[in-house]
């Protein structure tokens, strides 16, 4: 198939090369065929060697076509071994193998062909036949000869008969045809003419001859007869077959000399016939023989011709078959070294057949499924490249915002090394970045001051406990802590947040601070003015009475009347009122002067259930209820507090329930701290009031200092724990207090 | 031996083969009455062989070339005019005579009958002051000397049975000659 195909393909070539190649052997054929024309030669003689020059065009053409194919071959091989192609050394050998294979039976083919075609020759031309055609052609000959010699004789008979003959005198001329009339019978001869040298004189002819035309001897025979001598000659008769043979002798005593005598007789045609086709015969013979070696040219030639064309036909397929084995191997190199380059989108585009052909297949597939992972690859880097840059704009705008927001933000890896600082936690905590960057926390935080941010970490993050680091990071509520930072008292608020891989394996720990100090300063100038408000408001309303009480026994003593009962009413009036006062400014105190906590192992069970004791037939209609949980009994706080916070919670329940009603405290255990839960199903507090509802002096009830709450707010705040309000189910209010867990 | 060399040797070798034994001899030049008369005769030519082609009836011809040249000192001769003289013999086995035809320029001039094979080498090989040039070809001036050079073709044979070769005598050439 392959070889068709690559025929197919150079056939224009081969069309061109072939018809050049045709186009110059007509052109030389003829001018060959035109030289040798013009030398007289026999049509087939010319034929002959009209054809052995075409064989010899088409021998050379042969010879140049192989020597050219197989010079090409060896020298484009030479360069390839040179150049140390793939595939050279194998395509030489496989060419050697197909010449080799080729040439060798080829010629022993020719040469046995040459030495049997030369003995036939010489067996064609061998002793049998030349002897019996010369033979033959000698019986012609002599046949011939002794007509001439016959008729010669009879010439000479004749002639003497006629000596002295006077060719001069017409009376002689005229009765001359009588003279030879008998002669011509008497000796059975066909013709008799005499002649004055070449001159024609007189001649008898017999009518039974059939010669109907006069012979002309030939002039050299006349003119040789004339000098003395005698001539035999058979020459065609002027019409009809057969030979006339002439003799002419000179007639003895002629006046004037020169006179022949030429007698002729006609041989049989049958004989004449035979003895032509003797001679010629012999004379082809001969003709043969003599281009004998033409002859053998011509043999050796075509044979040589069919030499070349199976030489030239086996070094081309040879040349094919190892091309088409190479071809592939040498593309498939080229493939190799084009992919060890890089360019995978290269592909052997060689077309092979069998196992090539899987090979080839094997190979493209091969380059192919490198270049799609490659390509993968690629596309995944570039991906990989938009991830990172999409992570860095996200950290950038991550640090941006840090930057830009008032908190400060710290970040500790699971070393607790610093990975990340805003510029705010710096400015609030007086520290730079060099400090703080990269470092361990606890070096970084090694201050008295600052050492007090540390209990916010989880210690569980560090030491890689993912149970304890999971329930840090679950209760990471918010902490107030104070620190005195270069000679000023700040306030943070601190908030925990544990960071986490996607499984949930820990990655670190967040604070994040906020700069409570301005905000708690005007709070507290706020609280301060709402306290001097309600204090001025409060001592105010007790003066009222004094006031008016004073005025009432001044009154009756400046009208003369009864002072007595008057007096003692406003001085009961004005007892009574300062005690109020007198209250009041106990609670201010006792506000003021809230000790520090003691945190210790608080025993919520019977805390509750002795508080709920006191309150469960305060007022009727509305039932206490206490409830402790197994896993929520203890807490971490100081107990006198607590409990304080928990009576306050307790009697403003009471208070707010109307009967029938239901108070109940109960306790929880929630992301590891404890709850301790006072739900009334009461009057319930507005929505705007539950925002101011922890701030000193403020009270839903109108009367009171309006302090409870906000102590109840400072006591869980100093033992770590929140405090929060919220609507019951379906009415009322309920407080959680949480607190560390014992 | 230098593998270069291998080529120059065999062409010489070839050259050197026998191809003819033939050789042109006594070409003598005759300047009459306006023309150059060419005399010359060729030995060795009616060998065994041609006159076996000959007697066999085959035509066979010799061709005679003639050139006239101008001497030139030291350089090659100045080729003036050339003429070609073609001889064919023809042979009639039934009256045993030879046809000879002779062409000057292939143009048939003479025919000639020989009866015996001296008669046919004489009418084929010698040759007496055939007329081949005119004077006014001797052009060049008074002083120019001029010299015939020729050569005669045989036949062709083949070489290793398939080699066409051409059977030529070497060139022959004249003394110098003046008009």
């Amino acid at each position: 198939m392959k070889l068709l195909e690559g025929f197919h393909r150079r056939r224009r070539d081969f069309r061109f090369i072939l018809r050049m190649v045709a186009v110059l052997l007509v052109c030389l054929t003829a001018v060959f065929y035109l030289l040798q024309k013009s030398r007289d030669l026999p049509t087939l003689l010319v034929a002959n060697r009209v054809l052995l020059f075409i064989l010899f065009y088409i021998n050379v053409v042969l010879i140049l076509a192989v020597l050219f194919v197989l010079a090409r071959s060896i020298f484009k091989l030479l360069l390839e071994r040179r150049a140390r192609i793939l595939g050279a050394k194998f395509r030489t050998k496989l060419l050697l193998t197909y010449v080799g294979l080729s040439l060798v039976p080829v010629l022993v083919m020719f040469v046995y062909a040459n030495v049997l075609l030369q003995q036939s020759v010489e067996r064609w031309f061998a002793a049998p036949v030349e002897s019996v055609l010369k033979q033959g052609s000698a019986v012609a000959e002599n046949l011939l000869r002794s007509s001439e010699q016959a008729t010669l004789h009879d010439a000479r008979v004749i002639a003497s008969d006629l000596a002295g003959l006077e060719l001069d005198r017409p009376r002689q001329r005229a009765r001359l045809d009588r003279r030879l009339q008998p002669a011509l019978v008497r000796e059975d001869l066909d013709f008799l003419g005499v002649y004055r040298e070449a001159d024609f004189v007189t001649a008898v002819v017999d009518p039974d001859a059939g010669l109907g035309d006069l012979p002309e001897p030939h002039r050299a025979m006349l003119l040789e007869a004339a000098t003395g001598g005698e001539a035999a000659q058979p020459i065609p008769p002027p019409r009809g077959e057969g030979q006339l043979v002439l003799a002419a002798v000179p007639i003895p005593g002629s006046v004037p000399p020169g006179g022949v005598l030429v007698a002729g007789r006609l041989l049989p045609p049958a004989v004449a016939n035979q003895t032509s086709q003797l001679i010629a015969a012999y004379q082809q013979y001969r003709q043969l023989e003599t281009q004998k070696p033409e002859l053998q040219s011509s043999q050796v030639l075509i044979f040589l011709m069919v030499t070349l064309l199976v030489l030239l036909a086996s070094t081309w397929v040879g040349l094919y078959l190892a091309r088409s084995v190479t071809g592939p191997i040498e593309a498939l190199a080229e493939g190799t070294r084009r992919i060890s380059g890089g360019d995978l989108s290269h592909r052997v585009e060689v077309p092979a057949d069998d196992e090539l052909a899987v090979l080839v297949t094997s190979f493209n597939s091969m380059t192919a499924e490198l270049q799609r992972s490659r390509q993968e690859r690629e596309e995944r880097n570039q991906e990989l490249s938009a991830a990172n840059r999409r992570l860095d704009e996200e950290r950038d705008l991550l640090v941006a915002v840090l930057q830009s927001v008032a908190a400060g933000v710290i970040a500790v890896d699971r070393e607790e090394r610093v990975f990340l600082c805003n510029d705010a936690a710096l400015s609030m905590l007086r520290q730079s970045e060099a400090e703080v960057r990269d470092r361990p926390i606890r070096e970084v935080w090694a201050d008295e001051e600052r050492r007090k941010l540390l209990p916010l970490l989880a210690d569980g993050v560090s030491d890689g406990d993912d149970t304890a680091s999971r329930e840090a990071g679950r209760a990471s509520g918010s902490h107030q802590v104070r620190l005195v930072l270069g000679g000023e008292w700040k306030t943070f608020e601190v908030k925990r947040a544990a960071l986490r891989e996607r499984d949930g394996s820990p990655l670190g720990q967040v604070l994040v601070l906020e700069d409570l100090t301005e905000l708690i300063r005007a709070q507290q100038l706020a609280a301060w003015n709402e306290a001097a408000r309600r204090i001025a408001h409060e001592i105010k309303n007790p003066l009222t009475p004094i006031q008016l009480a004073a005025e009432r026994v001044l009154r009756k003593h400046q009208q003369g009347q009864e002072v007595g009962p008057a007096l003692e009413e406003g001085v009961s009036i004005i007892v009574r009122e300062v005690e109020t006062l007198k209250g009041m400014v106990d609670e201010f105190s006792r506000f003021a002067r809230m000790p520090r906590p003691q945190p210790a192992d608080v025993d919520l069970a019977g805390m509750v259930q002795e508080t709920v004791k006191l309150y469960r037939s305060v007022k009727p209609g509305v039932e206490v209820a206490g409830e402790v949980a197994p896993d929520a009994a203890h807490a971490w706080a100081d107990p006198e507090q607590l409990r304080g916070a928990l009576i306050n919670l307790l009697d403003n329940a009471v208070e707010a329930t109307d009967a029938p009603g239901r108070v109940d405290v109960r306790t929880a255990r929630s992301d590891g701290r404890v709850q301790l839960v006072v739900a009334d199903t009461g009057r319930g507090i507005p929505p705007e009031a539950k925002e101011k509802l922890f701030q000193p002096h403020f009270s839903t009830k109108g009367r009171g200092t309006g302090l409870g709450l906000a102590i109840v707010h400072r006591v869980v705040s100093d033992l770590h724990g929140t405090i929060r309000v919220e609507d019951n189910a379906p009415r009322g209010t309920v407080f959680t207090i949480e607190l560390p867990a014992r | 031996m230098p593998s270069r060399l291998v080529p120059v040797l065999a062409l010489l070798l070839l050259r050197a083969l026998p191809l003819c034994a033939a050789e042109l001899r006594d070409l003598q030049p005759t300047v009459v009455d306006g023309r150059v008369e060419v005399s010359f005769q060729l030995a060795g030519a009616l060998d065994d062989v041609v006159m076996a082609r000959i007697e066999s009836g085959l035509p066979t011809s010799f061709v005679y070339r003639v050139e006239l040249l101008r001497d030139r000192q030291r350089w090659w001769d100045d080729g003036i005019a050339e003429a070609t003289l073609e001889v064919v013999a023809m042979y009639n086995a039934v009256s045993q005579e030879y046809l000879v035809n002779f062409k000057r320029d292939g143009k048939l001039v003479e025919s000639r009958l020989a009866r015996s094979r001296p008669e046919l080498e004489s009418a084929m090989t010698r040759f007496e002051r055939v007329p081949l040039f005119a004077t006014s070809d001797l052009r060049g001036g008074s002083g120019a000397r001029f010299i015939l050079k020729a050569r005669a073709e045989l036949g062709t044979k083949t070489w290793l049975y398939f080699i066409p070769l051409h059977v030529e005598t070497d060139w022959a050439q004249s003394k110098k000659f003046r008009p």
